[in-house]
């Protein structure tokens, strides 16, 4: 285990040039209902896409991989997010027979003004194999969400912007409707690498777990299902960690 | 019989990312899959060709009847060379071009085009010109 004198905090901030979907855990397939940022687990998953890129799959599994299961994750979400339900054309291979059928599913889809920042705190000796992996990551969720990393910084997470539990929520919180759903987050520290990327034939076990987070954002307007989100602060008052 | 349908023209902004490593690798894992640099640059060439179709002989609703086409066509096409993410900005900007153009590097080209014939000769010389690359994790491999 690392002091925390040996770790440090990194702010690699994202434009999401385009429209976006990452599901919010637990709604349908075919009847999506969308984040407005990734949460935490995409974000630690995207970290080891990208580190396996850059660097390989032994690599990121014995060096990277226990910094990714245990560091702290936090993520303040674009200045502005407007949801709409989009009306899709899906399609699904089927084995017998060898066919592909197409249906219509609804999904919302996101589009943000302004950056998303993901913080996480590293271990120093490990800061430049992390930057060039925040660096490497494209797209949050799906491939179609893109992504691109405008700059990484040394930075102290401003908690009160950035999505939190509810049950980490303090008291003090002005109370104000903040856009609230479930997120996925690793089990816990001890998460083992077989777990988060299953092999073929493997035995699935639940290396998530879900929660009830709440995000900086009030809504400010909606018109029929699409919803536009503003970032608004917990307290007003304190923002520091 | 007479038939009345509403016509429409719009302005479109369009995002896409092609990454030239990706081809004949099992992106999960980063290794190579098809080890053939031959198959390679013809599975690139033709990724590129249809990307560039896609955008010139456009599909939609309607397609059949109302045969959606090109009025017009700006945009940048940016290409890095080296590890790491080719800058993507948002095309509702007004000024994404100018803002595209001025993070050009030794590593990252970036060339606009104002027409679609433009586009068309740039795209022409990217899979005239280019091979795919590897990941820097098959380089780290050796």
């Amino acid at each position: 285990m690392l002091e925390a004198s040996s770790l440090t905090w990194l702010a690699a901030d994202y434009h999401l040039p385009a429209t976006y979907s990452c599901r919010v855990p637990m709604s349908s397939i075919t009847s999506a209902l969308a984040l407005p940022a990734p949460g935490p687990a995409t974000v630690r998953l995207a970290l080891m896409r990208g580190g396996i890129e850059v660097f390989g799959l032994e690599y990121v599994q014995s060096v990277l991989f226990p910094s990714i299961r245990a560091m702290s994750v936090h993520i303040r979400p674009p200045a502005r997010v407007a949801l709409t339900a989009q009306v899709l054309r899906s399609y699904k291979a089927e084995e017998h027979p060898h066919e592909i059928s197409e249906a219509p599913i609804s999904r919302e889809v996101a589009h943000a003004e302004g950056p998303m920042t993901a913080y996480i705190q590293v271990p120093r000796p490990q800061q430049d194999a992390f930057c060039q992996v925040l660096g490497m990551i494209g797209y949050w969720g799906q491939a179609s969400s893109l992504a691109w990393c405008t700059g990484i910084q040394e930075s102290v997470p401003p908690l009160d912007e950035c999505v939190l539990p509810l049950r980490l929520l303090q008291e003090q919180a002005r109370l104000r409707p903040f856009f609230s759903c479930i997120l996925s987050e690793f089990r816990d520290r001890s998460v083992a690498w077989h777990e988060v990327m299953p092999v073929a034939g493997g035995r699935i076990s639940n290396a998530l777990r879900l929660d009830v987070y709440v995000w900086p954002l009030t809504e400010v307007s909606q018109q029929e299902s699409g919803r536009l989100l503003v970032r608004q602060a917990f307290t007003v008052s304190r923002a520091s960690v | 019989m007479l038939m009345k349908m509403t016509a429409r023209s719009g302005e479109y902004a369009l995002c896409m990312r092609y990454k030239c490593a990706g081809i004949g690798m099992d992106t999960d894992k980063w290794k190579l899959v098809v080890d053939d640099d031959q198959e390679r640059a013809r599975r690139h060439a033709a990724a590129l060709m249809a990307l560039r179709d896609c955008l010139l002989s456009p599909q939609g609703a309607l397609t059949a009847t109302m045969l959606p086409h090109l009025t017009g066509l700006r945009g940048a096409i940016v290409a890095r060379s080296s590890t790491g993410r080719a800058p993507i900005y948002s095309a509702l900007e007004s000024d994404f071009i100018p803002r595209l153009c001025a993070l050009a590097s030794d590593s990252c080209s970036v060339s606009s085009f104002d027409t679609i014939d433009e586009f068309h000769a740039q795209m022409r010389a990217l899979i005239d010109s280019t091979r795919p690359a590897l990941p820097a994790a098959c380089h780290a491999l050796g």
